[in-house]
């Protein structure tokens, strides 16, 4: 039997030295006494080997042990001298005993404790709000009392004083620590025989680690401003729905104020007022503001402080700029870009000064800034993905100037800054990855996502990370003006139709005002800028005042792009964005900050901050009504056109008043009634099949002959003008597509349809047609990805070949709703990954109405909740209902109420 | 052949002394149950033990998590109570595999008379000043300005919810000592479990006084999650209920007829706890979502 270094066998005759009960004591005597002259002999009785071990250790022993237990069991069962067992079994069971009473003794006292430490625990929470003034010597004391009182209410038999609870503060950590202990009536009470511990005793000090943790919060309130929020509350009919806001808004300022007052810096609110579009800074008044820095920022990509002249930073697309001044509107269209200011220079685009850009833009003399045909405050969306090498967008390195010509690979033709349309790309001019890692340390999570979803700031060098202006339409545009190419395309195709519904006059009112004259941002830009983060409760006031439904006239709608209140409140809590808001709190500390992750700490970051978003809305996603309410009730001229045409388009019931009766509608089915022809062009969405309805075009499907004949005269018969040589001419550089349909852009002339407004040209033209039919079915929609089916530009290239809502057919307001839904779910889950909560307020109905109302609201709310499982949070208590102003002010009150969490560090 | 006889003549002697076991064994053999009933019984102490602290520690948490939940952003008052029974229910949950009982959770603030306002203002530094039109007090002393005796009467200001769990055995007789929503706390009533002990054995009703409580002198907005506990174990408990009561021994005794009766191993545990807010009240859901 080989066991280890012991080789043990047992003969017959072998003694029972485990017989006794001091065996074991006369083994390690044994083994430690290796000279032992009973060794040899005991070791050749027992005929264990070990000559040559090294048993001399209690180790060994327990080899030795292990080895011969079967040996001992044996000897064990045949000792006959039960005596001894007797004796082991009587101490056994006493020592067990004893051990027994003092280990639950023990273990009672020590529950004691652990309830005890539980009880302290409880009556440091008790001290409540004093917890967070414990510097203060005399909360110190109140904190004492507190704490003795309900500890000695917790604990049974203990009555401690304010005298045996010490408090200590450490002000580096902020840790508070509270002890109880010292002499102290207390009675520890034993399981196990004796007298309980009753009395006067040594309490055991206990003592908990607390810290009052004081969030640092910077909440975005996301308003939807559309046109629905006009509607009433359900408790309080005479207040509307963005009255209700406004005195939820006064609620969270109420608390910021409170909460400021007691810790500095503790709040922080902004406001993103959006609609199907974000006005991202107010450019009124002559002196350097902030929103003119913000203007030049966001849409000259950084170079916001540059005062070089002709800096291709400065430059921006989409504007069309009606360079003279006149009486006549839409003459003179000179460019489409837009020169940045320099912000300490006096100028204001919503005054009536014209401005001075000679040392901006030699190109232009003076800005016409009263004719207010220009950006206002809004910026279309940025297209491409942030991470996509594919569509990085192009950058010529050096040495170029905007435009560079395709067939300039290498930009040799141009001076600085210009780029190409192929979108190749210097990647290094992308925003660096650091810029991306202020958002420590949650940079590892950005990984590739929608440029115009992100957070990702503008960066000079790289022109798809800039904004572009925004304007609706990008062209002065007037209902009579389309009515009018609806009855020269209707003329075209039908010749002598409009004489026979010469009862049909096309009148020259109606101005779609896509300029606010009086009013602040272009339609269906928000009048109310985004407010950065701020902790003065005077600026909030005055922007919750100021805060007012899209636009300001009646009868207007904005539309809902409820993506665009996730983006750009995630922008405004964006560290990434400081630079851009440049604002600071009350405490000097630029916002928004920098939270630090679990455990981080440092000066770079800040723990306890709490980013959220408050989505608001009272509504689903949707396209804006494209056309006003036309002309007048009072006017008298005929062939309105009217938005009724409009919820033609998108499936939708008419709304049933008077006004919108119109004739438009009428108009429209006429036209259809009449030709065959026109009513089949209208619904075509492709120029090839558009082009197919006219006759006797030439090679190039350009107006010739009879055909340019035909439209000359109908021209001349719906405008009562007659056509001079030079509009002759135009006619016949266009397709009919070109013409009607594609508003006479061309690739190689993108200023042919600006002549269809020249006076010179005799068009007739009171505005820019555009791509609106609201009369036949079809439509456009604006915001911040311009129109539907034209391409996000950039530099005047297309930053993609596809447009945001390319290829929209049937449906319109279907295709463009699916695509903003998803929009919103992938702005929810950035918005996770940057770490910031967002929770969403539905201002809903409490009983729709009908089936089909309650279907509506119900899929608006699964909408909303979508949102929030991609932003992380629950979908069940994150998405606020609040059909009554009481509800929304209650539900405002506790999203913006101050939380302090006690943390027990123990 | 020799070997074979030699062992031969040893084996008998080998196999008849395997055979004889000696007294030592036998005492062991009558030793070795009381050993073991004893370290099961010390076991079971252990046992009964850790599981009483468990329940204590059980309801501080739920006080806690209770006084936590009033803080989060619940938009009503159906989805807050949902949160808190869901609390309730999951420590309801825990115990339910060993004993039987109920588990009530209230929220406890400072009087209000029956017009709305807090009988006590927190008009001055210490939030000690009273309201003399209330009249609903136990001891009519309108002496409500002495700042040096403050007091009032709680409030159950919500009832947060109550659990119970399997049969209530000895806990169907222990109804809660907390007044409903609305009530208050009667004079010489206790809010926390031992605020009225009595170490000088001189009976509650003299020493301390009421008056002289810490729940008699919340700060005006102050609120507590006070949980109390009945927890009952034991073969009365629910006898059909296979509850896997603290020990070794107990749970096993108690299930066996005269052992069971032998053995009276119910144990009933009734606790009490608070937990106070870190906000004042008018900060929290509590104040307005009901």
């Amino acid at each position: 039997m080989q066991l280890g270094v012991v080789r043990l066998s047992l003969r017959s005759k072998t003694p029972r030295p485990f017989c006794k009960l001091n065996w074991y004591a006369e083994e390690l005597n044994y083994l430690r006494e290796p000279g032992n002259p009973r060794k040899e002999a005991e070791v050749s009785a027992r005929h264990i080997d070990i000559a040559n071990s090294k048993i001399t250790t209690r180790g060994a022993l327990m080899r030795r042990t292990l080895a011969v237990l079967p040996r001992a069991w044996r000897d064990f069962a045949q000792c006959r001298r039960g005596g001894a067992m007797l004796l082991s079994g009587v101490l056994g069971m006493t020592l067990l005993t004893t051990v027994g009473a003092l280990m639950t003794n023990y273990s009672w006292r020590e529950a004691q404790d652990e309830e005890l430490r539980s009880a302290l625990k409880a009556a440091v929470s008790s001290a409540g709000q004093m917890l967070s003034r414990v510097t203060d010597p005399v909360v110190q004391e109140r904190i004492k009392t507190r704490v003795a009182g309900v500890l000695a209410g917790l604990t049974p038999g203990l009555t401690v004083g304010a005298d045996d609870v010490s408090v200590t503060y450490e002000s580096e950590t902020g840790i508070t620590r509270v002890s109880i202990g010292g002499q102290a009536q207390y009675q520890y009470q034993n399981l196990w025989g004796g007298d309980d511990n009753e009395g006067t005793v040594n309490l055991p000090r206990q003592t908990v680690a607390v810290t009052v943790d004081i969030n640092r919060y910077e909440t975005v309130i996301a308003s939807d401003l559309s046109g629905s929020m006009t509607a009433r509350m359900e408790d309080d009919k005479e207040d509307t729905r963005m009255d209700a806001l406004k005195s939820a808004i006064d609620v969270a300022i109420e608390i910021l104020e409170e909460a400021n007052e007691e810790n500095t810096g503790a709040m922080a609110i902004g406001l993103v007022p959006f609609g199907s579009a974000v006005n991202v800074g107010d450019t009124s008044g002559t002196g350097e503001s902030a929103g003119k820095r913000r203007f030049a920022y966001l849409l000259g990509g950084g170079a916001h402080d540059s005062t070089s002249a002709g800096d291709s930073d400065h430059w921006v697309d989409t504007f069309h700029y009606y360079g003279s001044t006149g009486s006549s509107w839409g003459t003179d269209l000179q460019t489409r870009t837009l020169p940045i200011f320099e912000t300490t220079k006096s100028w204001n685009l919503r005054g009536t000064e014209d401005i001075d850009l000679a040392d901006e833009a030699p190109g232009f003399a003076t800005w016409d800034v009263e004719r207010k045909d220009f950006w206002n405050g809004c910026v279309m969306a940025r297209w491409g993905a942030y991470w996509d090498e594919d569509a990085r967008p192009t950058a010529c390195t050096s040495g170029c100037q905007r435009e560079c010509p395709d067939s300039d690979a290498s930009c040799t033709t141009c001076a600085t800054g210009c780029w190409h349309s192929d979108m190749s790309e210097n990647a290094s001019l992308w925003p660096a990855r650091a810029d991306v890692d202020a958002w420590t340390p949650l940079s590892t999570a950005l990984t590739a996502e929608p440029l115009h979803l992100s957070d990702a700031p503008p960066d000079a060098s790289s022109p798809s990370t800039r904004f572009t202006a925004y304007s609706w339409p990008d062209v002065r545009v007037s209902a009579s003006t389309d009515a009018r190419l609806h009855g020269v395309l209707l003329e075209t195709l039908q010749p002598g139709a409009l004489t026979e519904i010469n009862e049909v006059k096309f009148g020259r009112g109606g101005d779609n005002k896509w300029s606010l004259e009086n009013s602040s941002g272009d339609w269906y830009c928000p009048q109310n800028p985004i407010e950065p983060l701020t902790d003065s409760a005077t600026t909030l006031r005055t922007v919750n005042t100021a805060l007012g439904v899209i636009p300001t006239q009646a009868n207007a709608y904005g539309g809902t792009y409820l993506h665009l209140g996730v983006v750009w409140g995630l922008r405004v809590l964006s560290p990434l964005w400081r630079d851009i808001w440049a604002t600071t709190d009350s405490a000097s500390t630029a916002r928004p900050l920098t939270p630090c992750a679990d455990e981080e700490t440092g000066t770079h970051c800040r723990q306890f901050v709490k980013k959220t978003i408050l989505l608001i809305t009272d509504g689903a996603n949707g396209i804006g009504r494209t056309s006003l309410p036309a002309t007048p009730a009072n006017d008298n001229r005929r062939g309105r056109v009217t938005r009724d045409s409009f919820y033609e388009l998108i499936g939708a019931p008419i709304p049933s008043s008077a006004n919108l009766v119109v004739d438009a509608q009428k108009i429209c089915q006429r036209f259809k009634t009449m030709s065959t022809g026109y009513s089949n062009a209208v619904t075509d969405t492709t120029e090839s099949a558009f082009n197919a309805r006219f006759a006797n075009l030439d090679a190039s499907g350009k107006f010739s002959g009879a055909s340019l004949t035909r439209v000359v005269d109908a021209f001349e018969k719906s405008m009562e003008v007659s056509l001079p040589t030079a509009g002759r001419n135009i006619l016949a550089q266009l397709t009919p597509w070109e013409l009607f349909r594609n508003l006479g852009f061309r690739n190689d002339d993108t200023n042919l349809t600006d002549d269809l407004v020249l006076q010179s040209n005799g068009f007739g033209f009171d505005g820019r047609p555009v791509y609106d039919d609201m009369a036949c079915r079809l439509n456009s929609s604006f915001g911040p990805y311009g129109r539907i089916d034209d391409l996000v530009q950039v530099g005047g290239r297309p930053v993609e070949d596809v447009a945001p809502f390319a290829n929209v057919s049937g449906n319109l307001a279907s295709a463009v709703r699916t695509r903003l839904d998803g929009w919103l779910t992938d702005a929810c889950a950035i918005a996770k990954e940057r770490g910031v909560e967002i929770k969403v307020i539905y201002l809903s109905q409490a009983d729709p109405p009908n089936q089909s109302a309650r279907n509506a609201q119900n899929a608006n709310l699964e909408l909303l909740r979508q949102c929030i499982d991609e932003a992380g949070g629950d979908r069940n208590l994150d998405v606020y209902q609040s059909p009554t102003a009481a509800n929304l002010a209650s539900t405002f009150r506790s999203i913006f109420a101050v939380r302090r969490n006690l943390r027990f560090l123990d | 052949m020799t070997k074979q006889t030699a062992r031969s003549k040893i084996e008998p002697r080998r196999r008849k002394s395997r055979r004889v076991f000696g007294s030592a064994s036998l005492e062991l053999v009558i030793i070795a149950p009381f050993l073991v009933v004893l370290m099961a019984a010390i076991w079971d102490i252990r046992s009964y033990t850790a599981y009483r602290t468990d329940v204590a520690r059980e309801m501080y948490t739920v006080a806690q998590l209770l006084t936590t939940a009033g803080r989060n952003d619940w938009t009503t008052d159906t989805q807050k109570r949902n949160a808190a029974t869901n609390i309730l229910a999951a420590a309801a949950n825990r115990l339910d595999d060993r004993s039987v009982g109920w588990l009530r959770a209230v929220v406890v603030t400072r009087l209000q008379d029956v017009v709305g306002p807090p009988a006590v203002e927190a008009t001055n530094s210490e939030g000690r000043d009273c309201d003399a039109t209330v009249a609903t007090v136990d001891d009519p002393d309108t002496a409500w300005d002495d700042t040096t005796t403050p007091w009032c009467e709680p409030l159950v200001r919500q009832e947060i919810g109550m659990q119970t769990w399997g049969d209530q055995g000895a806990c169907l007789d222990i109804p809660s000592q907390l007044p409903a929503a609305g009530a208050t706390f009667a004079a010489n009533q206790s809010v926390l479990p031992h605020e009225d002990a009595d170490p000088d054995g001189n009976g509650p009703l003299t020493a301390p006084p009421h008056q002289q409580w810490v729940s008699r002198s919340l700060i005006a907005d102050e609120w507590w999650v006070v949980v109390e506990i009945c927890s009952h174990f034991g073969r009365d408990a629910n006898p059909n209920d296979d509850i896997d009561s603290p020990g070794l021994l107990l749970p096993g005794i108690e299930r066996v007829g005269l052992g069971g009766n032998f053995f009276d191993a119910r144990l009933t545990l009734r606790n009490r706890v608070a937990w106070g807010a870190l906000e004042e009240l008018d900060e929290c859901n509590w104040e307005w979502c009901d």
